[in-house]
């Protein structure tokens, strides 16, 4: 367990230095995209570090790495330059709505995935499975923004039946009212995300469950004259953990958004705010994000070592021996 | 906890890449021919675009914004080129990315699973961990910052798509080497001290293979997708002709407000979805190849529960034996053809009988064991013969009433007691679970527990897991399960196979010690003849799907009739008649072989 | 488990379909309810320091529902006192005097006075970096030296050269700074100042961040209660969206221009009304006249002629736009010439090469008198569609004449970075770049001094251009601080030097094309060099105004008569795709079930 630990934070350590580096590798900076010489006029080397010097960002690198790791020490992490604000408040302003979008897509993406995955395998081979195999390889294989743009082009543009852009409505709305905006604003973005994300759980539940029913004991299970449902039981609850796994991976990397799909409905999530602060040079904002990115990562990897043993008695009883 | 690196164990792994044959009719044969189909289609389009279309794709050859025609197939884009000719051309640089970035990804995957998977210890752990930091990569500073230093072009597009799904292949790949790394021929390669790049090209490269040409068409699937998600981002080449730069210019010249999106965003999108659903078929097919678990097969559907059967007790005058079998006939069909694995097989386990069924391995025993069960699973197939159970008929097609039997007139003890417990729940469980078939649940678990003492197993380890029992416990747990429901007829194929001789003699001693309380027949299935021949009242020797001898154990083992009964007998010096199982180990144990 | 699980799949369509049924399309009228306007960037707090000029073009329209400035607009020659009653120059014009109107107040009560406006001079050159593109207000041209408060009324601005255009640059332009928020602030592209505080017309209210910003009138505003007492900006980033809100109704206008290819469907929708003003926009090709050979005037010339803008602003904006001027600046600019003439001539910029040395090369690529052949790269934003069009399209045109251009696609920070020399008077790496001027430019009387004036005080001309010609910088030079008459016969003197010199290629000047659903607000106020969201399109005297002349049809709305079925044909596939998707999905579902119930062997 400290072993891994240790490992995990080497990683992390590995991407909070990488999220420092490879964004000043980039050409250009935040003064670049703020100031374009034909709308401000171009920007004397004095004024480029004074604006710079408002967020630090004047200083000589290994200072500014050194201010950026005290900054995540204290839960502090400077300043967006295109925003002026801090970036904890606008990675709390967007996690929401990635919250409510890339979790809800992974939730019922995970339960339609894993549901279809099993299903598919208990009748493999028969009608049911062959058609939703190739079914859902079909939806996997739609891009994106290709199925985001046919449903804003159906559903709000043809038929106007739901808002084009945004996660909530500009009228002012509250309660029920507000919950209902919301969620005609959430159905496009969320459908095109959760139809898109259905394949590879599908495929891991699938291959689970087929691997499993190999096992001895389902033959076991059924020579013993259980039913059909509690033979699928035994197999399922075996074959859950890789499934858990890729589901959980699923969620850990939400706090990348969802770029793709955030752009087409102008959805405020934190794919589209990391994809901004890339193209407008918002260095603490991508060092900020990249961070959440990387813990997301890490955090599901340590969920699903917590989950593991929960589902697999003989990971519990290792696990507890070697620690 | 390092043995679960959850992130560098990809769920999709397929542990056996061993080409077996696959039963017919699987979906990855069909989804495999529509892939290539597809892709062939693309193929076509794109090496014969400049023939078949009748424009450039770049450079304006109609107005603006022209509707579909004779002269545009798909109309013109928002500076009147020809829309017809960018789907063609688009199919070029979807596919060259595709092969390059697989060959990048795949390749640079393949090194560091062979590289990680053999020399193991910390050079694996390090690139495990930088798999599992690809993850949390930033990965579109990354496309600016190579676009910075090479340019926004095919090169950098695929370096970019290589460097981020390299870890994928890395990560199945890697599992695939750590097994193929335990295989025999391999740690034999090395005992005689082949040298590291030598095992990596000549044994682990080869047993990977399959799976890295899996892994070769998914990445280049996710590259296609990559490709059009960065144009259609802005974040590509907007003068290279793709059907993500297509969709690009689409977007951004709101075709979804114009008319123009019938033929300026279907025909890019749909070709998209065809060439990655072609892929991702053709993946599928070389993955079911590569793993014929995934091939599923027909396996029957049954329905009814059959704890809502009528017991197929013997009726109270019945004297016939408990099981009586008619010519049996199973076989397999697979892709590679029909074998026929159990072949007229007739004989009948007359009640309280011990019935011995020998033969070696692959002569078709578990195969009759399955049949009998009605657990027959596909490729294979009972085609023909009858079974009766105290009587009555089972028929081969009455699954229902073959349900009702199985855990109540007939149960199992099968092969590899190691892997018969779900290791997922308590053992007491499992057996309460078989014990509730007859009885309500308190009762069934009262049962459970009744029956776990009587095999040996002390009441404050009940509630433990498979995971915790050595081999010869959890045969008896198993041997519990099977009796929960007394049955009459009790099938025991090899019960006792990879057990320590100690432990084998025990449990053998326990089997025949409960036969005798519950008054159950036994039809003992094992290729270890003198085993069989110390247990049986009669023997039965099958060979290559048949019975080729029948009997009494006496007289089978005293004086063989088939040619194939002498050569087993023969492999087994000093089996002569039978002999008492003691609590001790059999003699030829003892003896040199 | 089926039997129990497909009924709750079932229900989640449904529970989905019931949020869409309650219409979504809610008009707004101008009472009570807000009017909503789609903004197309998130601007921060709408403080003149906090805009990113990079994102958004329409931000001086928002700073100025919240911030005046002493005379409004900076398109005219002579601009109409706004906060200022009057301003007086000293005999030389390097000193003025502008005194303020009686009894203004800020949003927050206390009284705008004289000491505001010294301060938000002075407050600007302190912050020179943070201000941006009102940096240059405080700087250069005119040179500013101090500001001194003379009474509550009344303050003196002091400049170091002569500067006859103050009530136009900074007059009209400069957003004048609450002093009592403001001399506090250090670090004025933070955030930290809040909500901002204005004098103008409107008081931000709210702000979410990236999406929304909620307005409220502010009922003491000088010029009169404005006509429409609350505002919602949401901010959408992608036009289609925008616009096909427009369409549903979902805002009531658009604050950006019609793409060309709506323009024609939005002129024939009966809800829709469409506005004209130009907001002297350009966009040009600059070429760097620093690095041989494109510093040979010839060269840029020959190329200037070979270019086709007439066929680009048809192609590109579907002639929704005025094809480029050798003479640069915007046709309707009060201070350029009213030439417009072309200079296309293709043939004769061939010969123009061939006397110049330029003999032809490999590939059909020319080769220059160096012995270096004619192929350059240009640069594009890639986030610029029109501007990828056109480089593609140029590089077409001038394919025929021997020079070779490549087009390199960049996201912005990337072009400028590519644009900046490593150090300041290097000659950068770029061959040309594609680039676009917002009406400031174009209308700004020193223009030209700011382009292409070399090398500047600090390096403005050498950094848009590197174009670099003694001559011009004299007469430049004179031109910033000369009266406006003779001021503008030396500015076509410049633009004289420019069309022969050709240090920048001017491709088009795009067309004003506003939209707006006249049902839901028709005051829009269409002033030359501003789009419709400004100030003026609420206040009672502009809006009178705009709805006469509207009515008697000299303005260029049109709220077209014609009703057309739009969307009718738009209707039909989709939905006849979903339908057979769904008819696939259905029998998909029913064969399985007998297939399944078969399979029993």
């Amino acid at each position: 367990m400290l072993r891994t630990t240790v490992q995990y934070a080497l990683v992390l350590f590995a991407a909070v230095c990488l999220n420092f580096a490879l964004p000043r590798l980039a050409p250009g900076d935040p003064v670049d995209y703020l100031f374009p010489p034909e709308q401000t006029g171009v920007i004397t080397p004095e004024q480029r570090a004074q604006v710079l010097g408002e967020f630090g960002l004047d200083e000589p690198v290994p200072t500014q790495f050194g201010r950026y790791l005290a900054g995540i020490a204290r839960g502090d992490l400077l300043l967006s330059v295109r925003y002026g604000r801090p970036v904890v408040d606008l990675l709390a302003e967007r996690i929401g709505w990635t919250l409510l979008l890339v979790g809800s897509a992974v939730v019922i993406s995970g339960l339609i995935g894993t549901v279809l995955g099993f299903r598919s395998a208990w009748r493999r081979g028969s009608a049911g499975d062959a058609p939703v195999l190739s079914g859902v390889m079909f939806l996997d294989a739609l891009p994106p923004f290709f199925v985001g743009l046919l449903l804003l082009l159906v559903f709000s543009v043809t038929l106007g039946w739901l808002p084009t852009f945004g996660a909530q409505p500009s009228v002012s709305a509250d309660g029920l009212e507000f919950v209902i905006e919301v969620g005609k604003r959430l159905i496009l973005p969320l459908a095109t995300l959760t139809a898109t994300s259905i394949g590879p759980i599908y495929l891991v539940a699938r291959s689970a469950l087929l691997s499993e029913l190999r096992e001895d004991y389902v033959l076991m299970a059924e020579a013993k004259g259980l039913t059909q449902r509690q033979v699928r039981r035994h197999a399922q609850r075996n074959a859950l953990l890789p499934v858990s796994t890729i589901i959980l991976i699923g969620l850990g990397t939400l706090a990348g958004g969802a770029v793709v799909v955030e752009t087409v409905f102008s959805y405020p999530g934190l794919g589209r705010l990391i994809y901004e602060s890339v193209l407008a040079r918002d260095y603490p904002v991508m060092q900020g994000a990249f961070l959440l990115l990387a813990i997301g990562v890490i955090a599901a990897n340590f969920l699903s070592d917590l989950l593991y043993p929960v589902l697999d008695p003989r990971v519990r009883q290792s696990a507890g021996a070697r620690a | 906890m390092t043995a679960q690196p959850l992130l560098s164990n990809d769920t999709t792994a397929l542990p056996l890449p061993v080409t077996a044959p696959r039963p017919a009719g699987s979906p990855g044969r069909t989804l495999g021919r529509l892939g290539a189909v597809l892709l062939s289609i693309l193929l076509i389009g794109a090496v014969f675009a400049p023939l078949i279309a009748r424009h450039p794709a770049t450079g304006r050859s109609g107005r603006p914004f022209e509707a579909p025609s004779g002269e545009h197939w798909l109309g013109t884009n928002d500076i009147g080129e020809d829309l017809f000719a960018q789907l063609l051309f688009g199919a070029r640089v979807s596919l060259t990315i595709a092969l390059l970035a697989a060959l990048v990804g795949v390749g640079v995957g393949l090194a560091v699973a062979l590289l990680a998977g053999y020399s193991r210890g910390r050079v694996e752990t390090v690139l495990m961990r930088i798999v599992d930091l690809t993850l949390a990569f930033p990965f579109l500073v990354l496309v600016i910052v190579l676009a910075a230093f090479f340019g926004r072009n095919l090169f950098t597009t695929v370096l970019v798509i290589g460097a981020v799904v390299w870890s994928r292949p890395a990560r199945v790949l890697r599992s695939q080497v750590v097994k193929a790394r335990e295989n025999q021929h391999v740690l034999a390669a090395q005992a005689m001290g082949a040298t590291g790049p030598r095992i990596i090209t000549r044994h682990l490269l080869p047993r990977v293979a399959p799976l890295a040409a899996a892994q070769f068409v998914r990445v280049a699937n996710i590259a296609v997708m990559l490709e059009a998600s960065l144009a259609f981002l802005g974040l590509g080449d907007p003068t290279r002709v793709s059907w993500g730069s297509t969709l690009h210019f689409a977007s951004t010249a709101n075709a979804i407000l114009t008319d123009s999106w019938p033929w300026w965003i279907l025909p890019p999108g749909l070709a998209l979805t065809v060439a990655v659903v072609g892929l991702a078929f053709l993946g599928y097919a070389i993955e079911e190849w590569a793993d014929p678990r995934l091939a599923g097969s027909t396996r029957p559907r049954r329905t009814a529960s059959g704890s809502n059967q009528p017991p197929l007790t013997a009726a109270a005058d019945y004297t016939g034996p408990v099981l009586e079998v008619r010519d049996l006939s199973v076989e397999y069909r697979t892709d590679r053809g029909t074998k026929l694995a159990v072949d007229e097989v007739s004989f009948a386990v007359g009640a309280g009988r011990t019935v011995g069924l020998v033969g070696e391995s692959g002569s078709g025993k578990s195969t009759l064991v399955t049949a009998l069960l009605g657990l027959t699973r596909p490729p294979g197939r009972v085609t023909a013969g009858t079974v009766l159970l105290n009587g009555h008929d089972l028929g081969r097609a009455k699954r229902s009433l073959l349900e009702g039997a199985r855990g109540r007139q007939i149960a199992l003890v099968p092969q590899s007691a190691m892997n018969a417990l779900n290791p997922a729940y308590p053992i007491v469980r499992q057996v309460a679970e078989a014990a509730e078939l007859t009885r309500d649940a308190p009762a069934a678990r009262a049962r459970a527990a009744e029956l776990l003492e009587l095999v040996g197993i002390p009441a404050e380890r009940h509630r433990a897991f498979p995971h915790e029992f050595s081999g010869g416990m959890r045969q008896r747990v198993v041997i519990a399960m099977a009796l929960a429901n007394d049955p009459d007829l009790l099938l025991a194929d090899e019960p006792v196979t990879g057990l320590d001789v100690v432990t084998q003699a025990k449990i053998m001693k326990l089997l025949l010690d409960l036969q005798k309380k519950f008054g159950m027949s036994l039809l003992l299935i094992s290729h270890d003849l003198p085993l069989v021949a110390h247990a049986a009242d009669e023997m039965l020797i099958m060979h290559r799907g048949r019975i080729v001898e029948a009997g009494p154990t006496v007289q089978v083992t005293g004086s063989p009739q088939h040619s194939y009964t002498r050569h087993l007998l023969e492999a087994f010096p000093g089996v002569h008649g039978p002999r008492v199982v003691s609590g001790s180990a059999p003699a030829r144990y003892q003896e040199p072989s | 488990m089926n039997q129990v699980r497909k009924p709750v799949l079932l229900l989640l369509p449904l529970l989905l379909a019931g949020l869409v049924l309650p219409g979504s399309a809610v008009a707004q009228s101008p009472e009570g309810k807000p009017l909503r306007v789609a903004i197309n960037g998130f601007e921060n707090n709408l403080t003149p320091f906090s805009v990113s000029f990079g994102s958004a073009p329409n931000t001086n329209d928002l700073i100025g529902l919240v911030y005046d400035t002493l005379f409004w607009s900076q398109v005219k020659e002579d601009p109409e006192p706004w906060l200022a009653e009057s301003a007086e120059p000293n005999a030389d014009m390097t000193e003025w005097t502008v005194t303020l109107r009686d009894g203004l107040e800020w949003q927050d009560g206390v009284p705008l006075t004289a000491a505001d406006v010294a301060f938000t001079f002075e407050y600007y050159k302190k912050q020179a970096g943070a201000s941006g593109r009102y940096a240059h207000h405080v700087s250069d041209v005119p040179l500013f030296q101090s500001a001194t408060v003379v009474d509550e009324q009344t303050v003196k601005i002091t400049y170091g050269a002569p500067a006859p255009q103050f009530k136009v640059m900074p007059g009209a332009d400069l957003p004048i700074l609450p002093k009592h928020i403001w001399e506090s602030v250090t670090d004025p592209k933070t955030m930290s100042t809040g909500l901002p505080v204005g004098s103008g017309p409107y008081k931000l209210v709210e702000i979410v961040p990236d999406q929304l910003y909620r307005f409220e009138a502010n009922e003491k505003y000088f010029k009169g209660k404005p006509t429409v007492d609350k505002l919602e900006l949401p901010v959408v980033k992608d036009p289609s969206a925008a616009f096909s809100a427009l369409r549903t109704g979902e805002v009531s206008s658009v604050a950006f221009n019609v793409p060309p290819e709506l323009f024609d469907q939005f002129s024939k929708n009966p809800d829709l009304a469409l506005a004209k003003s130009t907001r002297y926009q350009s966009t040009q090709v600059n070429f760097n006249a620093r690095k041989a050979p494109l510093s040979d005037p010839k060269l840029r010339k020959a190329m200037s002629m070979a270019t086709d803008k007439d066929a680009l602003v048809e192609t590109v904006l579907l002639g929704r736009g005025t094809p480029g001027l050798p003479t640069f600046l915007h046709p309707d600019s009060v201070w350029g010439t009213k030439d417009t003439k072309s200079d296309y001539d293709p043939e004769a910029a061939k010969k123009m090469l061939d006397d110049a040395g330029y003999t032809p090369g490999a590939g059909g690529i020319r080769v220059a008198p160096d012995g270096k052949p004619l192929s350059f790269s240009m640069l594009v934003n890639s986030f610029i569609p029109q501007d990828v069009r056109a480089g593609q399209l140029i590089a077409q045109q001038l394919a025929p004449l021997g020079v070779e251009f490549k087009v390199e696609a960049l996201d912005p920070a990337a072009l400028t970075a590519r644009r900046r020399p490593a150090v300041m008077g290097d000659v950068p790496p770029y061959d040309a770049y594609i680039t676009n001027l917002e009406s400031h430019g174009h209308v700004d009387p020193d223009a030209l001094y700011y382009f292409f004036h070399s090398p500047g005080p600090k390096g403005f001309g050498v950094g848009i251009t590197g174009y670099t010609n003694p001559a011009f910088d004299k007469i430049a030079e004179a031109a910033t601080t000369a009266p406006n008459d003779e001021r503008k016969k030396l500015i076509a003197q410049l633009q004289e030097t420019i069309a022969t010199d050709a240090p920048s290629m001017a491709l088009w000047y795009k067309d004003g094309d506003w939209a707006y659903r006249p049902a839901d607000y028709d005051g829009w106020v269409a002033d030359p060099g501003q789009g419709i969201l400004t100030k003026r399109s609420f206040l009672p005297e502009y809006v009178k105004v705009a709805r006469a002349s509207r009515e008697s049809g000299e303005d260029g709305g049109s709220a077209a008569g014609e009703s057309t079925e739009d969307g009718g044909s738009n209707l039909l596939l989709p939905v006849v795709a979903i339908l057979a998707l769904v008819g696939v999905g259905i029998v998909v579902a029913r064969r399985r079930r007998p297939a399944g119930a078969d399979d029993d062997d």
